[in-house]
């Protein structure tokens, strides 16, 4: 058997969950808006090391406000999760820190990301600073539509869940 | 029979996989998915690979996962897949509910997309507003270089014509601060940022005062200007009287600005009292240009001006503010308007009455005599313009001496070195600014300079900023562009309640 994890994507909709995917997988972009409804599916192998490979196996699930309504059954047996907000909408972001300390409640051994999507689209420093007012933590700051730190959050996951 | 025609009905819905334990495939009827014996279901799709923890899972057990797409070979849809484990291995059951699953698709699509536009469009809203209350604080800073010099240039030798030229650019310059001074009290208010204030204040001198201020206009023009006060209201309230007084310039102005000849009436009436709420009716009456009646919906929206006369002139924010302050005062406005006949605001706000109806006579005493030593004052400001601007502002006066420096630290230096009876203390500096300088001031050991009177000299003209300016020590505040005369009248008090405590 094959060295294979879950990893999950997490956020409201329409914050670029399945684009990051597509990026990351298939290295494409669309500027369209399709709904994700239930989840979609893919996998990418990642060159930990020389010798080491880890697959992760991608869950892109429907949107939802808070992780509380989001089924059970797409989350359970989850290695990794990858929280994405949209940087262009604070709606997206304002209850994150409730919403992170959920899942480290509830998943103690996942690992998570937070991470801004669309920074194509805005001043960086201007986010940051905001952030920083409302003392909420980020690890990456993305873009699916350029690609800019896609591979980077999603090999440094992968990383850190190896490591285990 | 029954089964039969069942297994029909579902069978090309449906499909069950048995599987070892090791995801190894024993047996499929293959109605959705080609699936062959003796393969791993694993290779067939992810997703597989990744529920495979549930595989060793108590005999006995099911899972259900709703809604997943899979694509395999020429096959796309959207499953529900059930997965039962058993003593011979496992079993999983495909549910084919794709036409299901896209009909729902349409409907979370457009709601979807309609919160996303909506979440958008406030943000778009909230940046005009930060943008609007930043530029037009900006614009403040300049503005009271100009007003300053022009007071001050007035006061120069200048022939008649000379200072006629200075009214104008003093009185547009008023305009250009009220105009200033609406943009920032409409963003602050739809950023929620505007205090309401509960004092006493005094209704009937409210009223006198109204009257004072647009007599000028009435000869101006062939307008009367006339206000009804009801008797029977309690002289002294409590209650926000700036932003009453606000709501009330604003419309009276409107008023004029729409109104050649006949008559402005301001009637302010008793519409209740239950112990000591009260509830007032104010209304402003004109035999203006009117409104015409499908414009009447959108007379309070911001930026909307009824009346695209060019020579009228105004951002059109004054309505737009009246309605939203007489909301958040808890009161209500309405309009009636006839063409060519006139106009008539009717407004309704909550007030208290205050338990307190004598009249405090406040005494001002004269300083006693003129001390023959003058005052000496320390300015401290980087900004070269507004440092000859307060050096003109004081020496003026001729009541004190001046030394400005350049940056909080040199403050510091010069409180060691000389006496001063007083600060007027610059916010932004470069190297140590304001509120620093304060802090250090406030802690010294040595008395003189701990007491030292402190006065703020901000372009941050706002409550928020007052009160953080006081609550670090500094005693009073002046909000740029500061007025000659209620800086030097803050001066003034603070030096001689120093000197009372001395
Ligand atoms: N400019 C920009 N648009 C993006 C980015 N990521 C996603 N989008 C757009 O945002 C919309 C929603 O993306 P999607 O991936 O469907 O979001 P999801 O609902 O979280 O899966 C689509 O119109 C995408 O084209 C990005 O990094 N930059
Ligand atoms: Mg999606």
């Amino acid at each position: 058997m094959s060295n294979s994890k879950k990893v999950v994507l997490l956020g409201h909709f329409g914050v670029g969950k399945t684009s990051l995917m597509r990026r990351f997988v298939e290295n494409a972009f669309s500027e369209e808006y399709k709904v994700t409804l239930g989840v979609q599916i893919q996998k990418k192998e990642v060159n930990i090391s020389e010798r080491k490979k880890l697959s992760m196996i991608i869950w892109d699930i429907e949107g939802n406000t808070t992780i509380k309504n989001t089924r059970l059954s797409y989350l359970l047996g989850t290695s990794g999760f990858i929280y994405v907000f949209d940087a262009t909408r604070i709606d997206t972001f304002n209850d994150i820190n409730d919403e992170i300390d959920y899942l480290t409640k509830q998943y103690p051994k996942a690992k998570i990301k937070t991470i801004a999507n669309k920074v194509d689209l805005i001043n960086v420093q201007g986010l940051k600073d905001l952030l920083n007012n409302k003392q909420i933590q980020c690890d990456y700051f993305t873009s699916a539509k350029t690609g800019k730190m896609v591979n980077e959050m999603f090999e440094a996951l992968a990383k850190e869940i190896i490591k285990e | 029979m029954i089964y039969q025609i069942k297994e029909s009905f579902f069978a090309d819905k449906i499909q069950f996989i048995h599987l070892s334990r090791s995801g190894i495939i024993k047996g499929t009827d293959n109605y959705l998915f080609d699936f062959k014996e003796g393969d791993s279901i694993f290779d067939a799709h992810p997703f597989f690979e990744s529920i495979q923890y549930y595989f060793n899972a108590e005999d006995g057990e099911e899972f259900s996962i709703p809604c997943v797409h899979l694509n395999i070979g020429e096959n796309d849809g959207i499953y529900d897949i059930k997965v039962y484990i058993d003593k011979d291995g496992v079993i999983v059951a495909l549910f084919d509910f794709t036409d299901h699953y896209n009909e729902s698709n349409t409907l979370s699509q457009e709601k979807n997309e309609s919160i996303i536009q909506a979440q958008l469009l406030k943000e778009k809203e909230e940046f005009k507003n930060r943008f609007l209350a930043n530029t037009s604080h900006e614009l403040r800073t300049p503005l009271t270089t100009i007003m300053g010099f022009t007071t001050i240039l007035q006061r120069s030798n200048l022939s008649t014509e000379q200072l006629h030229y200075l009214d104008l650019i003093k009185s547009s310059g008023e305009h250009l601060r009220n105009l200033i001074d609406d943009i920032l009290d409409i963003s602050k208010i739809e950023m929620g940022r505007m205090l309401i204030k509960h004092d006493r204040f005094d209704l009937k001198k409210l009223c006198e005062n109204l009257e004072a201020q647009y007599s000028l206009n009435i000869k101006a023009k062939e307008v009367k200007f006339n206000i009804k006060l009801d008797s029977s209201i309690p002289e002294f309230l409590v209650g926000d009287k700036l932003r009453l007084n606000q709501i009330l310039t604003n419309l009276i102005d409107n008023a004029f600005k729409f109104t050649k000849r006949g008559s402005i009436q301001l009637n302010i009436s008793k519409l209740e009292r239950k112990s000591s709420d009260i509830k007032l009716q104010f209304e402003v009456k004109d035999t203006g240009l009117g409104i015409e009646r499908d414009k009447l919906d959108s007379i309070f929206e911001s930026f909307i001006q009824v009346h695209d006369d060019p020579s009228i002139s105004g951002t059109g924010l004054g309505l737009s503010i009246v309605r939203k302050l007489i909301d958040i005062l808890d009161g209500s406005i309405s309009v009636e308007s006839t063409k060519d006949v006139g106009t008539t605001f009717t407004f309704k706000l909550p007030f208290k009455v205050s338990s307190n109806q004598t009249k405090e006579e406040i005494k001002i005493e004269e300083p006693k005599g003129k001390s023959s030593d003058k005052t000496s004052i320390l300015v401290a400001e980087d900004i070269e313009v507004n440092q000859l601007l307060i050096m003109k502002i004081l020496a003026s006066s001729g009541k004190y001496f001046v030394d400005i420096v350049g940056d909080g630290d040199q403050v510091v230096e010069r409180l060691h070195q000389q006496d001063y009876d007083l600060i007027l203390m610059d916010i932004k500096m470069p190297k140590m600014d304001g509120y620093d300088t304060t802090r250090f001031i406030r802690n010294s050991e040595i008395d003189a300079i701990k007491n030292i009177p402190i006065i703020a000299l901000t372009a941050n003209a706002s409550p928020l900023e007052r009160e953080v300016c006081l609550g670090i020590g500094m005693n009073e505040y002046v909000g740029k562009p500061y007025k000659e005369e209620e800086l030097i009248s803050k001066i003034d008090r603070l030096i001689k309640e120093k000197k009372a405590n001395q």
